[in-house]
């Protein structure tokens, strides 16, 4: 089921043709409908994303004044986000780090999935479990994890000074923009390597060495066969680690602290403190539509590098 | 050949170097947690001066932590049941259309993993505000849902669509209506893979942190109590606490695909 779990945005389609025949059979229970086993997963994604992420967006266009929101239409939150510098500096520094971390996650990725598919066969499925089990459980865990091991008085910090190498604490680990990509880039690591597994798990082995042993060379074999086949693979963990790393606010919440915060922290703030829900819902319309044309022109760079 | 045999190794070196480093920065932060949650001091580097199970008893004794617990084992109940029944359905019903508009439905019914958990919590967050409606376990449970029926739709989909539906015709031809077909021998066949996604389900709702912020209120989980406290400064009961999140959730992936794998 390794295989399954890891496909997630890549189910690939079979043309099984009960579709005619149980379809034409089930008429006969035409009270619920011909295609009733979707009706609930349907409400559920009408009713708890779709409609949610409606409203959401739709805050933006509403005023807010001062004790309240005002249900009037509006662009003001749109032009507060866009003309602000402190705003604009935070969506600037958000894309940023996400394209960065982005990067350096497929690229890691890309090398581990290639290496547990193609090389280490032995091992593959144990380090599937191993990503699987990482892409499940303990993102809260994981990011206090790091937070220990960074902190002043944390691992790193408490036993270089308890071994004497070093005096005072290194400031470079918590509370800094290298530590928030730090953290993130680990956090994000099975969200990316999950779809390349899955991708690869396609790709006959003895093509690849068939296309380095032709000379090709073991960079280029990867960028004429791999790459094609796999496109929609890597653009989907790219994406993941896109998305998820400009949309996070946990991480430079307890990594960054308050000199480091993302867009998801002004968010995630206007449901706490503050209640500038229109604010929030223009800086995350804002922050998703760039994300979409970083996706966008991500893929053109895929299917140029790949032929 | 020795060249091609020399650009092999240097590849394996390299590779083994990718693949250790990927599993350390995995693993290593959680095994540390796990290793001071036994700590017999509130020090959080090494050396480790002795174990000790304090930290678990504090766990125990800390306010709130049995409601949370509870709260917890009842909310991934309720999303393993909902995420598993609502996905299972789907992805059975997605392969009765026609194939440009299953992959429409599969596109939107896995859009939600591509949205960042803080924007499904926002809109859930407004939702309430907007319904007047409470925040409950109920909501927390609605948020999990919402979490975790993508991943489940996603890995059954994979099943369905390979799956051999001429037993199904076999059931019909005898007499079979068809939801008994369904119920006795489709239902069964994809027993493995159920189970297995259910419990990623329930791993997924007990290790749920994002959403749940926006849709708990003042009922506590067993991640939001652990952020309360951890945000209070060093206390060594996050350990434990994260421990025991670590450990249900990990023990609940792993049984899961452990038990899918040797059906298979």
């Amino acid at each position: 089921v390794a295989g399954d779990t890891l496909s997630m945005g890549t189910s690939f389609q079979s043309a099984i043709p009960w579709t005619n025949r149980l379809g034409a059979k089930s008429m006969s229970v035409p009270k619920l409908g011909r295609h009733w086993l979707l009706w609930p997963g349907s409400l559920l994604w009408i009713v708890l994303f779709a409609f949610p992420l409606l409203i959401f967006a739709s805050y933006g266009f509403f005023r807010t004044g001062v004790l309240d929101i005002e249900y009037v239409l509006s662009v003001d939150a749109y032009r507060r986000a866009l003309t602000d510098p402190l705003y604009l500096h935070v969506v600037a520094t958000t894309l940023a780090i996400a394209t960065v971390v982005a990067i350096a996650v497929t690229t890691i990725s890309f090398a581990f999935a290639y290496y547990a598919t193609f090389e280490f066969v032995r091992w593959r499925r144990l380090l599937q479990t191993a990503v699987v089990i990482a892409l499940f459980s303990g993102y809260l865990v994981r990011m206090y994890a790091w937070r220990t091991i960074l902190g002043s008085e944390g691992v790193i910090n408490g036993s270089l000074m308890a071994v004497g190498l070093i005096k005072q604490p290194l400031t470079v680990l918590l509370y800094s923009r290298t530590g928030v990509m730090l953290v993130l880039f680990s956090m994000l690591l099975p969200f990316s390597i999950a779809p390349l597994l899955a991708a690869f798990s396609n790709v006959p082995r003895e093509l690849l060495h068939a296309a380095r042993d032709l000379g090709g060379g073991a960079v280029e074999s990867l960028r004429t066969v791999l790459l094609p086949i796999a496109h929609k693979g890597v653009l989907t963990a790219f994406a993941f680690a896109f998305v998820l790393s400009a949309g996070d606010y946990v991480t430079a919440q307890l990594i960054g602290g308050a000199g480091n915060q993302m867009v998801g922290n002004v968010i995630a703030d206007q449901f706490g403190a503050s209640f500038d829900w229109p604010l929030a819902s223009a800086l995350g319309v804002i922050t998703a539509a760039s994300a979409g044309v970083v996706i966008w022109i991500t893929s053109m760079i895929l299917v140029r590098v790949g032929r | 050949m020795n060249r091609v045999r020399s650009r092999r190794s240097t590849q394996s070196v390299l590779g083994l170097a990718v693949v250790v480093l990927v599993l350390a920065l995995l693993f290593l932060p959680i095994i540390l947690i796990v290793l001071f949650s036994f700590n017999s001091t509130a020090r959080l580097s090494f050396p480790i001066t002795g174990l000790s199970l304090r930290w678990y008893r504090a766990a125990w004794e800390q306010q709130g932590f049995v409601d949370a617990m509870t709260n917890s084992a009842m909310a991934a109940i309720f999303t393993a049941l909902i995420a598993g029944s609502a996905g299972l359905m789907a992805a059975l019903g997605a392969q009765k259309l026609s194939p440009k508009r299953r992959l429409m439905v599969e596109r939107a019914f896995e859009s939600p993993n591509l949205m960042p958990p803080l924007i499904i919590g926002a809109g859930l967050a407004l939702v309430l505000q907007l319904l007047r409606l409470r925040q409950s376990l109920a909501t927390i449970v609605a948020g999990h849902v919402m979490v975790a029926t993508p991943f489940v739709f996603a890995s059954l989909r994979a099943k369905v669509a390979t799956f051999d539906f001429s037993v199904i015709e076999a059931a019909r031809d005898l007499g079979a209506t068809s939801f008994s077909a369904l119920s006795t021998v489709l239902i069964p066949l994809l027993r493995a893979p159920l189970v297995s996604a259910t419990m990623i389900a329930a791993a997924l709702s007990i290790d749920e942190f994002i959403v749940t912020t926006f849709t708990h209120g003042a009922t506590e989980t067993v991640p939001t109590l652990t952020f309360g406290l951890l945000r209070q400064g060093v206390d060594p009961t996050v350990n434990a606490l994260a421990t025991m999140i670590l450990v249900s959730t990990g023990l609940l992936v792993w049984v899961g695909m452990a038990s899918a794998r040797s059906e298979s």
